[in-house]
């Protein structure tokens, strides 16, 4: 069985955000609201230094998919809706989902509220109880009076809300979710059984994410943790693990931080 | 016994079977929870629970004592036709003058309106029957004593003797159980003239007969849609329309529940996700943020109780407030009425509160 992690190049990395739209795009998710990002695929921008040594690093954030996943031991439903596939993807059901939000509580790279917590981001995000989703694509109000078209104006155009939307047929969830359950990365395994790559993986137009089975010692990303050091997120505020700490045993890596090679260079 | 074998392949066929809703399920919604009702009440044993319900369906002898006694309404009987059943024996009350309800079990039974078994007549069902008819509906149990499911007879006088030790409502006034073929007042239905007049007019005028008629509902599959139990949607209709306060407040008492959450509620709302029924409810907007309660809608599950992190919730059984039928906010001390004609109530809910008197299911 594979065992799927992802490992992000950052020295190839430029922040161009390729990964996020993409991800908005395949995956229809709505826009930022109420402390909730819906952005499965996201970044922590990060700013050092004072001027003249100042250093930038964007880092591509997403569901770490962890081996020892905290959302699926708090999930209370039977059988659980947040579970772990053979192939190690962290896969949400959203039919058996109450949208407790507990899973969003246990996760250590989310929070409940991204303004209010001030995290940098969320990994699981909250549809409204009660609300419709795409809020926006289904507002009638124009931006500017009889000059832009509305959200529903577009959406009418396209042919569907919202109008951009991918449809795909997947047992576990839905293209567009519904209102009072919680969503987030699946790796996009509708496309990885497939046999295609994700679209964030996809769409990286410097080949910086690099997806694969971790468990092969000569996949793509097998190979790349093997020449490089690799760190790990520890948290939403983006903190890393330190050696010899598992945390949740994360299955996204990151190398090649570009600010320890500035110091050499230095 | 051959005609008791042949009756009961005939039962178990495809077209009668209880179908589950496991998304109603308290040990679904939450695994710790361990609710043995339906487990420990039925007498074949054909209900095991591991990671989803399943009845065997060799071993059931549809006695409905299942569905009527899931506080959730998990189950539910395919092709049952229950209710309407009910809403017909009142319609006929000039033509007949004993009605007679009876089972399918037995061919042969005297009954004007049959369902799959009487054990299917729940605490709620006796009560609304019991307000709602105008006379004695005689039960027909005179052939129970053949029956693999005999025990309803039981199971039936245990019901009726706990509603009145309870509730003080003598049930049995209207539900007439008749064991003996002897005991058994029959007449075949005769449509003269004037009661056929008299029928049509029933029809037109006795609204409070749908009350019996199932609601037409999605069918519920996905766990995040709220659903009410039919048994407690019998038992709200039977107060507001036509129960006397009194007994009302008897009523409540037994089989309705006050929910109220302390201080330390964080309005994190994870019990709003759990509510199996939409008891309990969010409101965030601009006068901050509150958890509703509905007592209509709360089966006393103790789901919330049991799946809040900080223990802030607290639940005893009865309701005596204002607010039956409102959704109100029950985590401030003094409570908000979401309401707009009940917006100046003080204190929605007049009990103490209950920390410690956890009530016991």
């Amino acid at each position: 069985m594979p065992k799927y992690g992802m490992v992000i190049d950052l020295q190839k990395c430029v922040g161009c955000g390729a990964c996020a739209l993409a991800c908005k795009t395949e995956n229809n998710t709505q826009d930022r609201t109420k402390g909730q990002t819906f952005n499965w695929a996201d970044f922590i921008m990060k700013e050092e230094g004072k001027f003249p040594n100042v250093n930038f690093t964007p880092r591509p954030v997403l569901c770490n998919h962890c081996t020892d996943a905290p959302c699926v031991k708090a999930c209370p439903v039977t059988p659980k809706a947040m579970f772990k596939t053979l192939d190690g993807i962290t896969m949400h059901n959203d039919e058996r989902c109450i949208g407790c939000q507990r899973c969003q509580k246990a996760c250590p790279y989310s929070t409940k509220d991204t303004e209010k917590d001030r995290a940098a981001y969320s990994v699981i995000s909250f549809n409204a109880r009660g609300g419709t989703t795409h809020p926006f694509h289904k507002d009638a109000k124009e931006l500017i009076p009889g000059c832009t078209s509305s959200g529903v104006e577009v959406s009418k155009m396209a042919g569907d809300t919202p109008p951009y939307r991918n449809r795909y047929k997947h047992p576990e969830y839905e293209d567009v979710r519904r209102s009072g359950i919680t969503e987030k990365c699946i790796f996009c395994e509708h496309r990885v059984k497939k046999g295609e790559l994700p679209y964030c993986v996809v769409s990286c137009p410097s080949g910086a994410r690099i997806f694969g089975d971790l468990s092969d010692p000569n996949s793509e990303p097998s190979k790349a943790l093997k020449a490089h050091k690799a760190v790990q997120l520890k948290n939403s505020k983006g903190e890393l693990l330190k050696a010899g700490e598992k945390g949740t045993q994360p299955n996204v890596y990151y190398i090649r931080n570009f600010k320890g090679d500035l110091k050499k260079m230095a | 016994m051959f005609k008791d074998k042949l009756i009961g392949k005939a039962l178990a066929s495809a077209d009668l079977q209880i179908t589950i809703d496991r998304s109603r399920c308290m040990r679904m919604r939450f695994n710790n929870n361990e609710c043995p009702v339906c487990t420990s009440n039925c007498h074949s044993g054909a209900i095991t629970i591991g990671d989803d319900i399943v009845i065997d369906a060799d071993k059931c002898s549809l006695c409905m004592v299942c569905v009527s006694e899931c506080p959730a309404d998990c189950f539910d009987l395919k092709g049952g036709e229950f209710f309407g059943i009910l809403a017909r024996l009142r319609k006929m009350r000039d033509s007949v003058t004993w009605p007679v309800l009876g089972c399918k079990t037995d061919a042969g039974n005297e009954a004007h309106e049959k369902t799959t078994c009487l054990g299917a007549l729940s605490d709620e069902h006796l009560i609304a029957l019991n307000v709602f008819m105008d006379r004695p509906v005689q039960l027909n149990l005179t052939a129970c004593a053949q029956c693999k499911n005999s025990f309803v007879i039981d199971t039936l006088k245990d019901r009726i003797a706990g509603i009145k030790e309870t509730t003080g409502i003598d049930v049995s006034e209207k539900a007439v159980l008749i064991e003996n073929k002897a005991d058994l007042r029959f007449d075949e239905v005769s449509y003269d003239r004037r009661g056929f007049f008299s029928a049509i007019k029933n029809l037109t005028l006795l609204g409070a007969s749908e009350l019996f008629e199932k609601e037409e509902v999605d069918v519920i599959q996905a766990y995040s849609q709220k659903g009410m139990p039919l048994k407690r949607s019998i038992l709200n209709k039977t107060i507001k329309t036509v129960m006397d306060k009194d007994v009302a407040a008897r009523v409540l008492k037994e089989y309705a529940f006050t929910i109220k959450a302390d201080a330390t509620c964080d309005n994190c709302f994870s019990c709003v996700g759990m509510c199996p029924t939409g008891a309990l409810k969010s409101r965030s907007d601009e006068s901050g943020a509150g958890l509703l309660f509905n007592p209509s809608m709360c089966i006393g599950c103790a789901l919330c109780r049991d799946f809040c992190l900080n223990n802030s919730i607290f639940m005893m059984q009865g309701y005596s407030g204002e607010h039956y039928f409102d959704h109100y906010i029950c985590n401030k001390d003094s409570c908000m009425v979401d309401t707009p004609e009940n917006a100046d109530c003080e204190d929605a809910i007049d009990v103490v509160c209950c920390h410690g008197q956890k009530a016991v299911l």
